[in-house]
This record gives structure tokens, C-alpha cells and sequence, in this order.
């Protein structure tokens, strides 16, 4: 049985392309070894800290390959499918908001979820950070002292008890997020915080945390019984935001027809030019046909990037080679926070996004490449990460219409 | 055949690979409905890290892992994680004794021997509240965990009796593993898949073989699991020498053959290497043949509503859900459950101490029952249908009996 | 400041603290000096090997006998930083045949206990190892780590009424006439001046004994012998294994702790305080890793340092510049009667397993200068606790599991077994006693004391979590807490830096988003650095 498109990777611009393929009624199959990138992400969309990058990218960057216009397109349909998720995503195009991080620091989005938008940072009404007592990930002395030090209108940190967190154990985000999920849990939360809050300011920020399936309603019910405004701060992973956005995009992909498999190693081989898959689930080799091969795996961290010992890098599913000095310690700045040249490794790609060999020729005219494993951009540097994911994505879905 | 190789590297280097992420903490059924499980993390690559081979591990609350695999399935990186536990696990068990519970848990074979013979009045223990309350004091075994009922005659036996099999003459053939579920609880189970096989001329033949070893092996009896796995080695190598394939209903026989006599039992054998190459998860086989367009799809449609729910054992074979694929094209709605695991992994949750974290664990899964209220729900493990037509009251099968139906036009 | 004591010790590594300990036990009033913090110098870069005396049995006679019985002393006395791992002399292929009788013979001479082994026992103790092994001897060697020894050295210090005093940099030695009665110097934290007089000073500065005996007017040849080790992430083996062949570059390996060490490289450096590490070194230990354990390329590397010996070049013997050949053997230097200046000795030279020895011979001596009748006691007293066991690597987790079900309520306080470093299990109750114990803001030395940031996530998880503490517990200024979590980022940074290939690069791309993309560190404000010395290695 042959699918119209396979795509290799569940991180955003995997399940993103495999979405805008199941809504064109593609046959769309989505091999995964794992989940992704969604999971340590923060959640929200970062297209560019500095728009003109978007206007004007440097010609080996991915938004030069992929254009304007796909990256408008992108946010939009990822708009649509956010909302129709009940989960809508705020923001426009060339704009960004400014939201406090877990240190006090600021960082940069273009489209955030509504769990966020009371953080905004240009907003002039004094807030205040939780600490939930018990909970490591999330420290908010330090970020508010931070914070105080730009931004007079904050005040002092509030202690807000979280009732039946794990004991014996440390709890995550995730632990905190589906006791949120449920309303009684609420209600009781909602009894415990009224003391803290008598007098606080009518905006707090929490550790990112609030419900994994309707937060939403969770942020509605808090506000409303306590008559403040809920933001949620993105802290270390897991990532609850980031979830939450795997799960819908999971979901709408599979309600669209997608398939889905998650668990095997991909092997990825190029035979007579065309790009073949098959997958490896505990050394069972199974071939998967298919007219277009997506190849999402990611970067270095996700596993589509391998950087050898003997200074050799290649994609982990083709072989692809990646053109990088062969003295690693080119591939690294002494300093830790970078910027460090290993960030711009990857594939290079033209138009139509196909990866080019070192002649500059498609390595296989039916296999597309987006997301982090393309070269050309440093992403922590520019803010542009997920920008990258979800334009090249629609752009690689556009080409095999 | 799909060509076949064993991981290269041993499950426990595998935590070289883990980067921390917490991906694995984020999607554990367990950890999510138990603090006394510090999630698979915890125990896997980070506790590996302060065990020694030669000295005992203390950290016994590895123990509520209920092995069900989502961690390592998950995981982006390829840290084997679930196998990683349950190796450690045995090793407790090795320093401190097998509790008689996991021992007795172990045995589904003997219980199944002793079962068999004596029925029907072997399924009346089990029914008696004191001696219940008894056993769950003097063992450990949840008083409010239900056992199924023994079959009236077993499964082989009826296969010696049935001239079925020898109907079928084609050129594939397939050497049946039935397990001890199949055999000893429903024989309807293998009797559709035999059904299936026949109405796809495939030569069905019926090794000799034992339960699995999972049972032992996730119970922490490692010694015990190893002999029952190489005495499966040995008695089905010499149908896959003679060209048959091993196929089996239930997905996690299948799985412990084909990945955990090696990544957790550690049994490096090439007969073990022949067998697993050639043992398929029936669903697997079927949708095999059906890419081939060597299937007979000659279904009678006919519209049901169905939850299906892909155990965790199944999605851990890595072949999608060609059972759901298969439900659609008889007809049917399928809605495919959204729960990570039902909870009862096995004998997980017949544990005293485990009972409760097993029903958090598969509450989703119910709910979503109840919301849905299908007439039937349709999973392919026996211990998760078990456990969710206790807590749901809805009457689960084995999506082959679906198909042995859809062949046939009408349910049995 | 000012203060006046009878014996002043220069120097916080193995060799200073033993002294102090040795000189406080007679009962002398002590003061101890150390720059940066404890082990903050050589014996807290090295190994962790805690020596049978097998490597020296051939070479160092002398040497091999003191360590066998300094190895057998110390399990008694600090048994809680010691792990009996016992340790394997292997023959591998590339390794001379002949050497192995040597080996054993010279052993049998040294009175180093020795017990010839099969190769097939020795693999299957260490599955791992090179099955082409030859001959395999089995000796007492352990692992040490030095950490935990200079702390719990640095305690019986204290117990027995002695001063260290960390972070005090001495920059001048106060001489009158031709004696020696004083040092003035920095405390780096507050940075006061302080003054101590002294009836005698011991230098034990280690590699940086030249500088001190400069600031004397004294010339000591110290030559910085740099050695390489590459901790990788998991115990490849829980036996020290050693190569049995003469000694050479990367021919051991060490389980310590969570990982295993292989070392060293030898290169003579001018400066103790700036050196790189070379690609090609990393390559050359990786080369030798898989002599031992032919899948060591496959496993993962954690981190890369240098430790720099402390090796005394007679200034007679000027030829000797391959510093592998120069003696490990300690030297003391009775400056008196050497140059003509009274009032200080110095200790240079040595190893870390026989440090309990060379404190005893310099205050032996220092007894003497002083006319002071007074035996040590170092050999009878225990460093640790009475009830302290030899260490083992389940030890954390064994403690956190008993810790970890008697909690009553989750909502009160943080629990105090939440786990802070996941990779190492450093508890926040750990963490908020240390702070307690040494008020120091600083990152580093929370990972000094309890490993704090060393396994595979680098920090990427603990790192803000223990600076969240430290704020909260010291309320520190944001820009001074800012400093400390970006000055232990970057000092995690410089060990990975030389071994970042494969999972490391993984790592620390994960590092990087979590700190950049996240937490945006790189925007915070930041206090001058406090000045935190040595600057350790530069690659």
C-alpha cells in the first residue's frame, strides 16, 4: 500500500506537515522513533526576534528558501487548527510579544496560547509571580527580583499552596497540569489561594501548568471565581504548553485520516534518485511506499542531526552528509551561550525544499526536508525556531500538491 | 520476509543516550495516577547510574513500574527504559527472594494445567469472597481483582479434535502460538484466528510450545522465564526451519519472542534470532499479506460502533493499528481509544498494593467507554479486555473474532 | 585581620589539609590557607585512584610500599570517600608479555597483595573488558573521591580546633631578617587584607609551591606535569582497571563515583594556571580506551579536565624534562638549610594516597624547628564518623529511597528529599545545608562538595533550581545570582567542550534551548564576576 506522503519526525513541523497533508486529503503516514520537540518546547511560536529577518533573510537561510508567503499562510492555517482545537493561538505576523521567562528575563513569540496572553509584558498593570511550594521547577524569588530590576510595576512573590502534589515523589508540570484539568481540584484551589491573594494585584504568573486538556477552562474558572488574570510562564521541561499543541496537532491529524506510528527507528535510503523508507521496530524491518518523503527528524537534539567522534556529520535517516570543518572544535565557541557554529549545521535546501548533495543537485527529487534540521539559521540567536518548522513544513506540503 | 536484525546495543547502555528530557516522566500512565512510582526516569537511566552489578540495587520502589512500555516508546532517543526497569527489577527479586504472589503470578501455565483439569469446579475458588479476602492476606492478590473463567476443554484440545486445519492446504504456512489465555480461558480466540487462516488458504500447524515467559519475567523470575523461553527457542525453530511463520493472537506472546527474550531476558541465541525474525503479531501477518495483495477481502460489511483500544504491548510492536485499519473497511466506526493503558499490565494490577494505581490508571480509558458506550469494545490483549470488562461492564474481544465475523457476515 | 598562630599551612589540597589535620591533632595552633576552595587545585582534578601501589612497583619501590600501606590505613580512617573497588592489572594485546612477571614478582617484593587471576574470571567481573586480555592480576586498589576526602578532612580540621580559611589569597610573606614569621594576603569574597603571624609556615601549594617559595626569595623548581582525564557517563567498569605494562599515557581506568575515569596523558606546562586540551590528546585517550574495553568509543563521554602535578625538578638534575620521569616521590625542603631562610618548610612532590604520610614527615620536622616534643596521632584517629562504612555508588540513591516514605504532607514545606541534580541526587536539604555550612553563593562549590551538576544533563536541569535556592536562602542581589548561574554554566561548558561529539553535542543543544530559549539568561543582568581563583583551565 502506497501513501502520497510519509513523514519522518513527530516535533512540530512533522506533526504540522502531517496535518496540512490529512486536511488535503493526502494519505499521510507519520513515523516517529519518539515523540518531539513539542515536549521541551515552550509553547509558543517564535517567527523571528527581529521581523526584517523575515522580510529580508541572508540567502542560505530556510525563510529564504521557503518565502514570505508560506510563512504567512503557515501561521495561518496553525491559527485555524489551534483554534478549531478550542486551544486558539494569539498573535499576528511580523509583531511579537514580550513575555517574562522563568529567570525574569524576557523572550520573544509571535503567536502565544490565551494561557499566556496576561504576561504581556508591555501591559502596564502590576503583577505578581506564584511559587508553588514543593515544586523545584519554578522559582519565583529569583525571577521576580529579576523582573524588579526592569520593570518597577511587579511586586513581591506570592506563595500559592498546590494541594495533593505527589509526595514521595518530585512532581513535574505535567503532574500539576492534569490536577488542574479537574474541576473539584479547581474548586479546592480556588479556597486555598483566596487568603494569599487578598490585596495582591489582579495579574499573577504561574509556572506553566495550568490543565494539560482544557486549560483554558481551567484559567477561566481560577479567574472568574477569584477576579484576577491567570499567565502561565514556560519553566523546564516537560513542557505542558508544548502538550498540549502535540496533542491537538495528533489529533487533528489522526481525525483527518493520518496515520500515525510512533516507536520505530527510520531508515531512510535513496535508490535510482528516489528516497525509500522503512521502518525498524526491535530489528523488524518494514518497508512503507510513498510518493513524497517528509523528512522532519530535527536537529542535534532530536536525533536527525549525528555528529561523529572522527569529526563526520550526517542526517540520521538518509546518511546525508553535512558539509562542517572537520575539527570539532570549529564546531563550538568557548563560551557556553554561544553563538556556536554547530547551530547553522544541516541540510541545504532550494525552493522546492529538497535536499541538495554537495553539487548543489536534489539528493532525491521526491524527498523535502524542513524544520531544524535545515542549515542556514541560528535559531536560539534569531528566535526563529518554530517560525522555521511550521513555514517549511506548509511550504513542503505546498510542493506536492 | 522483512529482513531481520537484533539491537546492537545491551539495553542498559542504552541510558548513555538519555538526555534528561522528561519526555518519558510526561507520558507514564503509572506516575500520572501514583506518587509511589518516581516515574521511569527516575528508576531507568537515572537510578542506573547507582546500581552495581555485583551489589544490591535499593531502590525498591521500581517495583510499581507495570512495565507497560510507554516510556520507552516515547522516548526520542532511543533509551530502553521499561526494559531497563524490569531488568533491574529481577535483580531485586534475585538478591531478595520472589514473593510467593509473583511467583504464583508467574505461572499462568500451571494455573491454566490445574484449571483445565479440574473444571468446572476450578472456577469457583475464585468466586468465593472469604477465600478471596484470605488469599489478597496471605499473598498479596487484590480480593477485587476478577479472574476469567476456565474453558470447558482447551484450545489444543479442540484443534487435535477439528479436521479444520487440515483442510487448508496452501503454500504459506503458519506454525500458531496460542498462548496460554487462548488456550486455557478462550479458545474462541484462536479458534477465529484459525478461522481466518482458513479462509485465507494458510496451512495452519500447532507447535508444541509455553506460555511465553512473560508472566515470570514480569513478575521479576527471570531463572524461570529463560528456560520457558528457550524451550519456545527450541520448539519453534524447527517449524520456522521447515518454512512456517510464527504467528499469535496475543500481541504480547508475540512481543516477548520477538524483542524481550533479548533486550530483557539477554538471551543471545541464534535460533532465538531465527525465531523472532519470523514471529508475527496476527494483526501484523495479516496486514503483511494484505500489502502483498495476497489477502481475501471478501468482508461483509456491517455497521457497529466500536471503541478499539491498542494495548500497550501492541503498540510496542511498532506496525500501526492495522486492526482499526481493518474494522473501518467491515464497516464499522471505530474510535480509537485516546488512553496511554488500560492499568493492568499483565498481572500488575491483581497486586494488592497495585490494584487501586491499575483503575487511575485505565480511568480515562473507562470514561471514554462510558462516554462512547459502544457495544463492544475491541483490544487485543487478554488481561487489558479482562480488566476493562470489569471495570466497565462492556464485553471486549479480540479484533480477530471481529474479523473471523466479518468473513462469516454475521457475529457469533 | 590580623591574627597570630604557631603552625600556618598554605595550601587546601590533600597535602595542606592533612598537615593542618597532623598539626592540630598534636595540639598546635593552626591556621590553613587556601586560595579557592577545598580541592580546588590538584586533588580535586585528578583520578579519584586510591593507589594498591602496583603502578609502582617496578619504577618507585619506595613509593609502591608506602601506598600499600598508606591504602590500607586510610579505608579505616575515611572509609565514607572510599570505594572498595578493588583493581585489575590487565595485559593487553598491544602490551609487553614480558612485564607481567615482572609485575608479579616486584609486587611480591613491595609487599603489595597481589593475586594472579584468569582472563576469563576478570571479564566475567568486567563483561566489557578486552576479551583478548592475556594475564590479569588482581590488587587492593580503591577509589577515592577527593571531594568528599577534603571535606571530610577540612571537618576534622575544625574538630580538632584548627582554621581553614577558604578564598584567602596569600600575596606577600612578611620576613624578618632571615626568618620567615608571617604571611599578609586577600580574602577574594569580602576582599579584606589580612595578616598572620606564624612560628613556622608550611608551604603545601602544590604546583603553585614555586610561587610561594619565590615570594620567600627561595627558588623550588615545581614543574606543572599536565595530565588528561575523560570521565565517561556510566561505570564501564566497577574495578579499577590498570594496564599492565610500564607506565603510560591513558592506562587506567577508575570507577569513581557515578562515572568511570580514564587517564592520564603527561606534558610538562609552564603555567598551573593556563593550559588547553588538545584535540589530539582527547583522541589519544579515546585510542587507549579501547584497548581496554574495545566499545568505549561507543559509550557516551561526559566531560574532559586536566589536573597538573605537582612534580619537584631537583635543581641539580636539570636534564629531566619528560616530566613521567621525574619522581612522584614527595620532596621536603627545610629552607633553612637549604637557602639560608628560617621559619618555613616546603612539601612538594607526592600523590594523594600517600598524603596522611607526607603531613606526618612535615610536622615531624616542623616539631623539630620548634623544639617541640609532640607524636602523631594521624595514624590512630579516624577522619570519618565511628559507624561511617566504606562508600558504595548506590549509596545516594539507597538513602533517598529510605528518606522517601516517611513525608507527611505535601503542602507545608518542599520536601526535603526533592531531588535538586537529578543526575547526581543531590537533595535540596543537601544543598540548604552546605549553604548553611559555608555561606558561599557559589555555584562551583556546591558541585565541589556535592557533585552538583556533573552528570549527563551538565547542569541543564539543576543549575536554575540550585540558583533559585541559593537567592531565596541568601537573598542575594539578582545580579550576583545571575553571575553565579551563567559562571557555572560556562565552567560546566569548559569541561564538555573538548568531548563534544555524539550525545554530548545532543546535550547541549538541549543545554543551550533551555537556557537561552526559555529562561533567556543571555539577556540578564550581571555582577563583575566575583573573583574566584585559579581561573582553572583554558582550552
Amino acid at each position: 500500500m502506497a501513501y502520497d506522503i510519509l513523514i519522518i519526525g513527530a516535533g512540530l513541523s512533522g506533526l504540522f506537515a502531517g496535518c496540512l497533508a490529512a486536511r488535503r486529503r493526502k494519505k499521510t503516514l507519520l513515523l516517529a522513533r519518539g515523540v518531539g520537540g513539542t515536549h521541551i518546547g515552550a509553547g509558543t511560536i517564535g517567527v523571528a526576534d527581529d521581523p526584517s529577518l523575515v522580510k529580508r533573510p541572508p540567502p542560505d537561510h530556510p525563510y529564504a528558501a521557503v518565502g514570505k508567503k508560506s510563512m504567512q499562510a503557515a501561521l495561518d492555517e496553525f491559527r485555524i487548527i489551534c483554534a478549531e482545537a478550542g486551544y486558539p493561538m494569539r498573535g499576528e505576523p511580523g509583531k511579537n510579544f514580550s513575555l517574562p521567562t522563568a529567570t525574569g528575563a524576557a523572550r520573544h513569540a509571535c503567536l502565544i496560547p490565551e494561557t499566556m496572553i496576561a504576561g504581556d509584558l508591555s501591559r502596564p498593570e502590576p503583577f505578581a509571580l506564584a511559587h508553588f511550594p514543593g515544586f523545584r521547577d519554578f522559582s519565583a524569588a529569583f525571577a521576580a527580583a529579576n523582573i524588579r530590576l526592569q520593570i518597577t510595576n511587579h511586586q513581591l512573590p506570592i506563595a500559592l499552596p498546590l494541594p495533593h502534589l505527589p509526595i514521595h515523589r518530585d512532581s513535574y508540570a505535567t503532574d500539576i497540569a492534569r490536577l488542574f484539568d479537574r474541576p473539584d481540584y479547581r474548586n479546592e484551589v480556588i479556597a486555598a489561594w483566596e487568603p494569599s491573594l487578598a490585596g495582591a494585584p489582579k495579574r499573577i504568573g504561574l509556572p506553566a501548568a495550568l490543565g494539560l486538556q482544557c486549560a483554558l477552562e481551567a484559567k477561566r474558572h481560577i479567574e472568574s471565581a477569584l477576579g484576577l488574570e491567570l499567565f502561565e510562564i514556560p519553566i523546564l521541561p516537560p513542557s505542558v504548553p508544548g502538550l498540549r499543541l502535540f496533542n491537538l496537532l495528533r489529533d487533528d491529524f489522526q481525525n483527518h485520516g493520518g496515520r500515525l506510528i510512533i516507536g520505530p527507528t527510520v531508515k531512510g535510503r535513496i535508490e535510482n534518485g528516489t528516497a525509500a523508507v522503512s521502518a525498524d521496530t526491535n530489528g523488524r524491518v518494514k518497508d512503507y511506499k510513498a510518493e513524497v518523503v517528509i523528512l522532519a527528524s530535527g536537529g542535534f537534539l532530536n536525533g536527525g542531526l549525528i555528529a561523529k567522534f572522527d569529526g563526520a556529520i550526517h542526517d540520521s535517516v538518509f546518511g546525508l552528509p553535512i558539509e562542517a570543518p572537520a575539527q570539532r572544535s570549529a564546531w563550538t565557541s568557548e563560551h557556553f551561550l554561544g553563538p556556536h557554529p554547530f547551530a547553522k549545521f544541516g541540510l541545504r535546501v532550494n525552493k522546492t525544499l529538497q535536499p541538495l548533495d554537495a553539487n548543489g543537485k536534489p539528493a532525491a527529487p521526491n524527498l523535502r526536508a524542513i524544520g531544524s534540521i535545515l542549515a542556514g539559521a541560528d535559531r536560539l540567536s534569531e528566535g526563529s525556531r518554530e517560525g522555521i518548522e511550521l513555514a517549511s513544513a506548509w511550504r513542503a506540503v505546498e510542493t506536492t500538491a | 520476509m522483512p529482513a531481520h536484525s537484533l539491537p546492537s546495543l545491551s539495553t542498559q547502555i542504552t541510558s548513555d543516550l538519555c538526555i534528561k528530557c522528561n519526555i518519558c516522566a510526561s507520558a507514564c500512565p503509572v506516575a500520572a495516577a501514583a506518587d509511589r512510582f518516581p516515574g521511569p526516569k527516575a528508576v531507568g537511566p537515572q537510578a542506573q547510574r547507582f546500581r552495581h552489578p555485583r551489589l544490591p540495587s535499593p531502590d525498591k520502589s521500581l517495583d510499581y513500574c507495570s512495565g507497560c512500555g510507554v516510556c520507552s516508546l516515547v522516548c526520542p532517543h532511543g533509551v530502553q527504559i521499561a526494559e531497563m526497569n524490569a531488568i533491574a527489577r529481577a535483580e531485586i527479586f534475585k538478591r531478595d527472594g520472589l514473593p510467593l504472589r509473583n511467583w504464583a503470578l508467574g505461572r499462568s501455565e500451571l494455573l491454566g494445567k490445574v484449571g483445565s483439569l479440574f473444571w468446572p469446579l476450578s472456577n469457583v475458588p475464585f468466586k468465593i469472597k472469604p477465600l478471596r479476602v484470605v488469599i489478597e492476606k496471605v499473598m498479596g492478590i487484590d480480593a477485587r481483582a476478577r479472574f476469567p473463567d476456565f474453558s470447558r476443554g482447551t484450545f489444543r484440545a479442540w484443534f487435535k479434535r477439528s479436521a479444520a486445519a487440515k483442510r487448508t492446504m496452501g503454500a504459506r504456512k503458519v506454525a500458531y502460538f496460542h498462548g496460554c489465555a487462548s488456550n486455557y480461558y478462550e479458545p474462541r480466540i484462536a479458534q477465529a484466528a484459525i478461522e481466518v487462516f482458513e479462509r485465507n488458504q494458510i496451512k495452519v500447524a500447532l507447535p508444541e510450545q509455553n506460555c511465553c515467559g512473560l508472566p515470570m519475567q514480569s513478575n521479576g523470575d527471570f531463572e524461570s522465564a529463560r528456560v520457558y523461553a528457550r524451550n519456545n527457542i527450541r520448539k519453534l525453530a524447527r517449524w520456522v526451519r521447515e518454512g512456517y511463520d510464527i504467528v499469535g493472537a496475543s500481541t504480547s506472546c508475540t512481543l516477548a519472542i520477538k524483542h524481550e527474550y533479548h533486550a530483557v531476558l539477554g538471551i543471545d541465541d541464534p535460533a532465538l534470532e531465527l525465531v523472532a525474525t519470523n514471529t508475527y503479531d496476527i494483526f501484523e501477518y495479516l496486514a503483511m499479506l494484505d500489502d502483498e495483495g495476497l489477502l481475501n477481502t471478501r468482508f461483509v460489511k456491517r455497521a457497529e460502533t466500536v471503541v478499539y483500544h491498542a494495548p500497550c504491548q501492541q503498540r510496542t510492536h511498532g506496525f500501526g493499528r492495522p486492526a482499526a485499519d481493518f474494522m473501518r473497511r467491515f464497516g464499522f466506526a471505530v474510535i480509537e481509544s485516546k488512553a496511554d493503558c488500560c492499568g493492568v499490565a499483565g498481572t500488575y494490577g491483581l497486586k494488592k498494593e497495585k490494584y487501586d494505581i491499575a483503575v487511575a490508571v485505565g480511568q480515562p480509558l473507562f470514561q471514554q467507554i462510558a462516554d462512547e458506550n459502544p457495544n463492544r469494545v475491541v483490544c487485543d490483549s487478554e488481561t487489558c479486555r479482562w480488566w476493562i470488562e470489569a471495570h466497565t461492564g462492556k464485553k471486549a474481544v479480540h479484533p480477530i473474532e471481529v474479523m473471523a465475523e466479518a468473513y462469516r457476515g454475521r457475529r457469533q | 585581620m590580623k591574627l597570630s598562630t604557631e603552625i600556618l599551612i598554605l595550601g587546601g589540597g590533600a597535602t595542606g589539609l592533612g598537615a593542618a589535620w597532623d598539626a592540630a591533632l598534636r595540639g598546635f595552633k593552626t591556621v590553613l590557607l587556601e586560595k579557592g576552595d577545598l580541592a580546588h587545585g590538584t586533588s580535586g582534578r585528578y583520578h579519584g585512584l586510591l593507589h594498591s601501589g602496583g603502578r609502582y612497583v617496578l619504577r618507585d619501590p619506595q613509593s609502591a610500599r608506602e601506598c600499600a600501606a598508606e591504602n590500607a590505613l586510610l579505608r579505616r580512617l575515611m572509609p565514607s570517600c572510599i570505594e572498595d573497588t578493588g583493581g585489575l592489572f590487565v595485559t593487553a594485546p598491544a602490551d609487553p608479555a614480558d612485564y607481567a612477571d615482572q609485575f608479579f614478582a616486584a609486587c611480591k617484593t613491595c609487599a603489595v597483595p597481589v593475586i594472579e587471576t584468569s582472563p576469563a574470571e576478570a571479564l566475567q567481573r568486567e563483561p566489557l573488558l578486552n576479551p583478548k586480555i592475556t594475564r590479569a592480576f588482581r590488587v587492593e586498589d580503591a577509589s577515592c573521591d577527593s571531594f568528599d576526602a577534603l571535606h571530610l578532612l577540612a571537618r576534622a580540621v575544625r574538630a580538632a580546633n584548627g582554621e581553614v580559611m577558604l578564598r584567602h589569597r596569600v600575596t606577600q610573606i612578611i620576613r624578618s631578617g632571615n626568618r620567615i614569621v608571617g604571611v599578609t594576603g586577600e580574602n577574594l569574597v569580602t576582599g579584606e587584607s589580612f595578616t598572620i603571624y606564624a612560628d613556622i609556615v608550611l608551604n603545601c601549594a602544590g604546583a603553585w609551591a614555586g610561587r610561594i617559595a619565590a615570594m620567600a626569595g627561595c627558588e623550588v623548581k615545581v614543574t606543572p606535569g599536565k595530565g588528561l582525564m575523560i570521565a565517561m557517563n556510566s561505570r564501564l567498569v566497577n574495578t579499577v582497571i590498570n594496564r599492565c605494562k610500564p607506565p603510560s599515557d591513558g592506562d587506567i581506568i577508575v570507577p569513581v563515583g557515578t562515572v568511570s575515569v580514564i587517564g592520564t596523558t603527561d606534558t610538562a606546562v609552564p603555567n598551573p594556571d593556563k593550559y588547553a586540551i588538545e584535540d589530539w590528546e582527547v583522541e589519544l585517550l579515546m585510542a587507549e580506551g579501547e584497548q581496554i574495553i574495545p566499545s568505549f568509543r561507543q559509550h557516551r563521554a561526559l566531560r574532559a579536565w586536566a589536573g597538573v602535578r605537582p612534580l619537584y625538578e631537583d635543581t641539580k638534575k636539570e636534564e629531566q624534562k619528560d616530566s613521567r620521569l621525574m619522581s612522584r616521590a614527595h620532596a621536603l625542603l627545610d629552607h633553612e638549610s637549604r637557602d639560608g631562610v628560617a621559619g618555613m618548610l616546603s612539601m612538594v612532590g607526592g600523590k594523594f594516597t600517600t598524603f596522611r604520610r607526607m603531613a606526618q614527615l612535615l610536622v615531624d620536622t616542623a616539631c623539630a624547628k620548634l623544639g617541640a616534643e609532640r607524636k602523631c596521632l594521624t595514624k590512630d584517629t579516624l577522619i570519618d564518623s565511628p559507624d561511617a562504612k566504606l562508600h558504595t555508588v548506590s549509596k545516594r540513591l539507597a538513602s533517598l529511597e529510605s528518606n522517601k516514605w516517611h513525608v507527611a504532607s505535601s503542602t507545608a514545606q518542599p520536601p526535603s528529599h526533592q531531588i535538586i541534580c537529578e543526575c547526581e541526587l543531590v537533595t535540596r536539604a543537601q544543598i540548604e545545608s552546605h549553604l548553611r555550612e559555608s555561606g558561599s553563593p557559589i555555584l562551583n562549590d556546591l558541585r565541589r562538595d556535592l557533585r552538583l551538576g556533573m552528570g549527563p544533563c551538565q547542569a541543564g536541569f539543576c543549575a536554575y533550581r540550585a540558583v533559585g535556592i541559593i537567592h531565596e536562602t541568601l537573598q542575594l542581589a539578582p545580579p550576583i545570582s545571575n553571575s553565579q548561574l551563567l559562571q557555572f554554566l560556562q565552567e560546566r561548558w569548559k569541561g564538555e567542550r573538548p568531548v563534544m561529539w555524539g550525545h554530548s553535542l545532543r546535550s547541549l543543544e538541549f543545554d543551550l534551548h533551555i537556557y537561552r530559549n526559555l529562561l533567556g539568561v543571555d539577556t540578564l543582568p550581571v555582577e563583575r564576576e566575583i573573583e574566584v581563583y585559579p581561573t582553572e583551565q583554558t582550552s
